[in-house]
């Protein structure tokens, strides 16, 4: 996936300028910088979910896209298994095995609004994953988690999604070994120069 | 606990001031005390026709009120997808909504027969408010999660279940509560006019015709005892069906 002299800006103050950046398959991608940077806003017109002032968005071929998002988006009335149901297709067996891996309960029927935020971070971490999506952003998705945990998760995904182009968004450099950062676009960096 | 005590407190001395009013008054055509208005409401227990009534006065109220949810509820949902189809209807449901009902059922009278004015007055009452409420409530959906759902490319229906009826369903049930009550009142306002038969309308009409003022006072408390016991289960029944739907596989 690639963008290509990519521009936004908010309300006249602009957040990216001629962003320019290839994301290859089956690699992890850090996106660094300090908050505030545009990091959100660069995964955000990479999902589609906004529209870029100038530049170009090349999907090369991805066409399935999937996200832990900055924040948890859970449907909140409902148990970990539905959320997962109701956005993933994956077949019942392999969410239980996922939430099991995961570290959570497989069978409860607990809504996630009384999940601890760990939890509720696992929760999104395994849709993200089990949507087996060609593309998978990572916006700060290890918020909240113990580094045993952090440990686990990043595990868990780089062995269920090893093909996908995996965007990871984080101001923290301890989470590259973490995922076996390959490339580097750093925002922090960027900008200043 | 306290404040219970004062509850019913509150109740004994209002019903005491009444019965003394009524002595005082001494003229049972003008105000009847509460103790024959009870034992006039068990008179009126014992023979058919109250049944009768009431059965008639339920079934068309009820008609008019679940006509009036299913077409709020639809229209709502269309309105949310289709832009013009809301445009088309705000004038006309902020119309409905602002129309007394007493100008409804004299317009109405003229049009339709008077064994179906209440189920109309019903419909009417109650096709407005689920309509604005519902369609607020499909409003206030979160944007974020919505995004989620375009993300992972949730089918409708798991959006529906997971995203639209959880934002919608409180809306809703404020809607039918409110509404109930409403349709209740003007369906048998519209029965007093029409007067069908077997109908709770007819038979107050009856008894004020009669100067039967102890019926007439029985047949109120027989009304609010019934509007109190039809919420109670409209109250029930809607959180199970919420919670069966949220539940479901
Ligand atoms: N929808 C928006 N409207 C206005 N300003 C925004 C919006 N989204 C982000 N911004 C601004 O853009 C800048 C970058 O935000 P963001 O992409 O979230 O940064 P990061 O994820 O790197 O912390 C911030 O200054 C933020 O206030
Ligand atoms: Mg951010």
């Amino acid at each position: 996936m690639r963008v290509e002299r990519l521009c936004k800006a908010f309300e006249g103050k602009p957040v990216l300028t001629d962003c320019s950046f290839s994301f290859p398959t089956g690699e992890t991608t850090a996106v660094l910088g300090p908050s505030g940077r545009g990091k959100t806003t660069l995964v955000k017109l990479m999902l589609g979910l906004l529209r870029p002032d100038a530049g170009t968005i090349d999907p090369e071929g991805a066409k399935t896209f999937a996200a832990v998002f900055q924040e948890d988006r859970l449907m909140e009335h409902l148990s970990a298994r539905k959320n997962l149901r109701l956005a993933v297709s994956t077949p019942d067996q392999q969410i239980s095995e996922a939430l099991t891996a995961l570290g959570l309960p497989a069978r409860d029927e607990t809504p996630v609004s009384q999940y601890s935020g760990g939890m509720r971070r696992r929760v999104a971490i395994a849709r993200a994953v089990l949507a087996d999506a060609d593309v998978l952003i990572l916006d700060e998705p290890f918020k909240g988690l113990d580094p045993a945990a952090r440990e686990v998760a990043a595990n868990f995904i780089l062995s269920h999604c090893p093909r996908a182009v995996r965007i990871l968004v984080t101001h923290d450099g301890a989470e590259k070994s973490l995922m076996q950062v390959k490339n580097v676009l750093d925002l922090g960096m960027a900008k200043e120069a | 606990m306290k404040k219970r005590c004062w509850r019913i407190l509150a109740v004994v001395f209002w019903l005491l001031l009444w019965q003394t009013a009524a002595m005082a008054v001494n003229q049972r055509i003008l105000l009847v005390s509460p103790l024959e208005t009870l034992q006039a409401l068990f008179s009126l227990l014992q023979t058919a026709a109250f049944y009768q009534s009431v059965a008639g006065s339920l079934l068309r109220i009820l008609a008019g009120f679940f006509a009036g949810l299913v077409l709020g509820v639809g229209l709502a949902a269309l309105a949310k997808i289709y832009m013009p189809l809301r445009e088309m209807l705000f004038p006309v449901m902020s119309a409905v909504k602002a129309t007394p009902v007493a100008s409804f059922v004299i317009l109405a009278l003229i049009w339709i027969p008077s064994k179906n004015l209440s189920i109309f007055m019903a419909f009417l009452m109650v096709l407005p408010l689920i309509y604005s409420n519902f369609l607020e409530g499909l409003n206030r959906a979160d944007a974020q999660l919505l995004e989620m759902a375009k993300v992972f490319r949730m089918s409708a229906f798991n959006r529906i279940r997971g995203i639209y009826w959880p934002a919608a369903f409180p809306y809703l049930l404020t809607a039918m509560r409110l509404s109930l009550g409403m349709c209740w009142k003007a369906g048998i306002a519209a029965e007093v006019i029409a007067q069908p038969k077997n109908s709770i309308g007819s038979a107050l009409h009856r008894a004020k015709v009669f100067f039967s003022t102890p019926e007439l006072f029985a047949w109120t408390l027989a009304i609010i005892l019934l509007s109190v016991t039809l919420e109670k289960c409209m109250l029930h029944l809607v959180n199970r069906l919420g919670r069966g739907l949220e539940n479901a596989r």
